[in-house]
């Protein structure tokens, strides 16, 4: 029997014991004898999401490749094992060994969302590695973060040895080969994180200095000394051609969340939505080629057995080969039964014909993210979607013989006025009425349409980094606005208003742009005994509301204020390509209700041309899209 | 062409849940080239049919599932295929090739066959378990439990399920309880124990039981008698529980389910 590090008689008393067993089919084992680097790659949530997470995939694959690193996983151990591993003092380990994750030379931990905090301080205590990066001895780790939440690491940067900047493919090889040099020197763990702080890409934390005005805010941010980098920029894929992607996917024994073959067709948006962070952190967009795209499916889904596909990236529409695609993966796994999962495309002709062919419409329903209300809150916002086309789409998808209907919108958007949130029922009436006004006999039954709302929180490297937040209070007034107004249309009894809690959304506002000072409320928080906070029946808001008083933290002060121009951002060292500047002037375009064009249709001049790839330099997909539109 | 696939699960799969394990067999059959059969529909599954669920924390040596393919193939290579795709814990140990369906009949699954079923129980060192326990069950006439079914709970004379019971010692297996003829043949001592360590200085025994939707009597309902006589509480944690075969009724004689061509 494989060896595992709990016993029986813990795994059958909590809940999915599989969860904990390692042995997935494409599973990595390697002999220890041949491996000098032990790398643990975490997502801090449960298995179930960690899983579902392509980004590790693609790394544990990647690292896998290279001789001597044995790259293995770790999750956050559930509520129930937790108690059980504290109470018993089990080490954390590492699913493919089972052995103590304390024992690895690296744990790199993914931050995709900031409510994970308190679980990244989960994962050190379990594992008995010091919270804080300055305790750490050369017995321990090197713990290293990566992932969106990275672009602004200053509130969890005390817990953080580096901070990998941008996209992990391109640098750890050389990050592991440094690591391997100064361990046959025999330098110090000091010695090789500041050799760690040359390799691009990396900002190690304590080689930096912060100070602050009287007011709170930031007034200096600087190296120690002259040979570590000022600034770091981010890592970036030229051409994924010659990168990593994973043909042997894991596959779980457990149904986790994305249980199917993904394929990443395309990565950063050509869109520039004003709110969105993910779409000026990955720019510039640049695409898989589709002769590539064909081959991976066809690896993934013989190595796996999965018997559904689905295509990920921001905007999967946009990718210009999209019909061939599609009708490739239909036509070729047809015989296979292979089940095409379409993410949320915009709504065209192009769009409900294909979905019609992959899907049994009347159970299936449709789509839309208008993220506002009015057109005026969309140009500000800059979300190129029409009231035309949102009606045109309903009306031909009503045609096709959908009569469900899904709306995602924000609350508290810059600039929102009381008209933009009433507009967002005023809008689901109106596409309730396109339904109506079909012929009774095209009509199956009632329409259903579905209205969510969540509430804006300004992200860092967004043109809103500089906006306000809406207060708790402001954010129940809208919503409260919203449903009455739901209650007031015609068609109320079609109509159903689901909205998510302000209280995550005030601590999410924190941290997203806080600074360094900000690590003390969260090893308060978790000390208290907060975890797992992005699952709303273990999210403690009077825990941690009594954390941040304690502390002194005030959300007027990091969530409520209009941060000047010239304020020092926390995160203003990280360059991730796309200039200050433009973020700035798409921040005054906002206010004036200007809308910026696409990346394809002309170049707005954000910077990351500089990388000279992607959509920036690419004719094909320039031709391609003339060809489209033509 | 159909089929009946006779599997192990064991060592750490104990911690596999039935759906897992059904989910497990539909993608590693995705992961060869066989031909399967699917049902129609916009979420075509895969026609396949698992005898009898395997409650997680047990092993087995007796697992069946049913499977059509649309063209025939050899047993061998249904067998060595699949053993290509296999996890380290779960490996197929026959295939058997059925008899066509015939029209206007009622199709044979599996399921509807099963009769008895065979388990090898082991209470772990630690627990107050003798082998007087054992000997005490198998002398019984009459042991009253209580048993839920589907429909109903109440009580149940666990004797009438429990047809054989071997006590396993260092040489041969001795036969307490027996009625009628016994299935404990040389072949089912060897091979529903193939993926089984026994640990010697347990307490162990076998037993065949009935089985089947009608009158199941789970190998847990056993281990509960056993912590009954032994004036313990039954926890899961303090026995090893391993199928070794599952049987069903060919005209009038039970045989292990993969003889049946049916």
């Amino acid at each position: 029997m494989r060896k595992l590090a709990l016993s029986e008689e813990i795994l059958l008393q909590i809940e999915k014991p599989a969860r904990y067993i390692g042995g997935e089919i494409n599973m990595v084992k390697k002999d220890l004898h041949q491996v000098d680097v032990r790398f643990c790659m975490c997502f801090p949530d449960v298995y179930e999401v960690g899983m579902s997470h392509l980004g590790i995939q693609i790394l544990y694959d990647m690292l896998n490749k290279q001789e001597g690193t044995w790259c293995e996983r770790v999750y956050s151990p559930w509520v129930d094992l937790d108690a059980i591993m504290r109470r018993e003092q089990i080490p954390l380990f590492a699913l493919e060994s089972q052995d103590p994750v304390r024992d690895f030379d690296f744990l790199g931990i993914t931050l995709q969302y900031e409510m994970c905090y308190t679980n990244v301080l989960q994962i050190l205590d379990l594992a008995k590695i010091p919270l804080h990066a300055s305790d750490r001895s050369a017995s321990d780790p090197i713990v290293i973060g990566g992932g969106p939440c990275s672009y602004n690491p200053e509130p969890i940067a005390e817990f953080f040895d580096i901070f990998y900047m941008g996209e992990g493919e391109t640098r750890y090889f050389e990050l592991l080969d440094l690591y391997r040099a100064c361990k046959k020197e025999g330098k110090s763990r000091y010695e090789f994180l500041r050799a760690a702080a040359k390799v691009p890409g990396m900002y190690v934390p304590s080689l930096y200095r912060v100070s602050y005005n009287e007011d709170g805010t930031l007034a200096s941010f600087s190296p120690l000394d002259d040979e570590v980098p000022a600034r770091v920029q981010k890592e970036i894929v030229h051409d994924f051609h010659d990168s990593f992607y994973p043909e042997k996917p894991l596959v779980p024994y457990l149904k986790v969340i994305q249980d199917r073959v993904v394929l990443e067709v395309q990565r950063g948006c050509i869109r520039g939505c004003r709110f969105c962070q993910a779409g000026m952190v990955y720019r510039p967009v640049r695409e898989r080629s589709l002769e590539d795209l064909k081959q991976l499916a066809e690896k993934m889904l013989a190595a796996t057995g999965q018997d559904e596909i689905t295509l990920s990236s921001l905007s999967t529409s946009d990718y210009s080969r999209l019909p061939e695609l599609i009708g490739y993966l239909m036509e070729r796994f047809r015989d296979k039964k292979v089940n095409l999962s379409l993410p949320s495309l915009r709504i065209d002709a192009f769009s409900l014909d294909v979905m019609s062919k992959v899907q049994d419409v009347s159970k299936s329903s449709l789509t839309f993210a208008p993220e506002a209300g009015t057109q005026r809150m969309r140009d500000v916002i800059n979300k190129g979607l029409t009231e035309e086309e949102i009606l045109g789409g309903a009306r031909e998808a009503f045609r096709g013989g959908w009569n469900k209907v899904k709306l995602y919108f924000m609350l508290g958007l810059p600039g929102e006025r009381e008209e933009d949130v009433q507009g967002i029922a005023y809008l689901a009436e109106k596409i309730a009425k396109e339904y109506y006004a079909l012929p009774k006999e095209s009509r199956k039954g009632k329409v259903g349409v579905t209205i969510s709302t969540s509430y804006f929180i300004p992200k860092p490297f967004t043109p809103f980094q500089w906006a306000p937040m809406l207060a708790r209070e402001q954010f129940l007034e809208r919503q409260r606005l919203l449903q009455a107004t739901v209650r007031e249309q015609l068609n109320k009894k079609s109509l159903s208003y689901h909205w998510h809690d302000a209280e995550t959304g005030e601590l999410e506002g924190i941290l997203a742009r806080g600074d360094r000072r900000l690590f003390k409320s969260i090893e308060d928080a978790y000390r208290a005994g907060c975890i797992f906070d992005a699952w709303s029946e273990h999210f403690q808001y009077e825990k941690w509301r009594e954390v941040l008083e304690k502390n002194g933290v005030s959300v007027e002060f990091y969530n409520l204020r209009q941060r000047a121009k010239d304020e020092l951002l926390p995160w203003d060292f990280i360059d991730i390509g796309v200039s200050q500047q433009f973020l700035y002037r798409e921040y005054e375009r906002s206010m004036q209700q200007t809308t910026t064009p696409n990346c394809r249709k002309q170049c707005s001049g954000c910077g990351v041309s500089k990388f000279g790839c992607g959509v920036c330099v690419d004719a094909r997909t320039k031709k391609g899209e003339e060809q489209h539109e033509g | 062409m159909r089929a009946r696939i006779r599997f192990s699960k064991f060592g750490s799969m104990k911690y596999l849940g039935h759906l897992d394990v059904m989910r497990y067999f539909q993608k590693a059959i995705r992961r060869t080239d066989l031909d399967v059969c699917y049902s129609e529909g916009y979420h075509p599954h895969q026609l396949m049919s698992f005898a009898q669920p395997l409650s997680l924390a047990l092993t087995s040596d007796g697992e069946y599932f049913d499977i059509e393919f649309q063209s025939e193939h050899s047993e061998a290579e249904i067998l060595a295929k699949l053993n290509a795709v296999m996890g380290e814990e779960f490996a197929v140990s026959y295939v058997t090739r059925r008899d066509d369906y015939v029209p206007n009949t009622k199709k044979t699954t599996s399921m509807s066959l099963i009769c008895a079923a065979a388990y090898y129980i082991e209470a772990k060192p630690g627990t107050n378990v003798t082998k007087e326990h054992v000997h005490a069950l198998a002398k019984a006439s009459t042991f009253p439990v209580l048993r839920k079914t589907k429909s109903s709970e109440g009580e149940f004379d666990l004797c009438k399920g429990i047809h054989e019971i071997w006590e396993l010692t260092d040489s041969e297996p001795v036969c307490l309880r027996l009625d009628g003829e016994s299935l404990f043949t040389k072949d089912l001592w060897r091979t529903g124990l193939a993926n089984f360590e026994r640990e010697i200085a347990s307490v162990g025994f076998a037993c065949l039981t009935d089985a089947g939707s009608e009158k199941n009597v789970s190998a847990e309902l056993v281990a509960g008698a056993i912590s009954r006589l032994a004036g313990a509480a039954y926890r899961i944690t303090d026995y090893r529980i391993h199928r070794m075969e599952l049987f069903g009724k060919d005209e009038e004689k039970v045989v292990p389910l993969w003889k049946i061509v049916l």
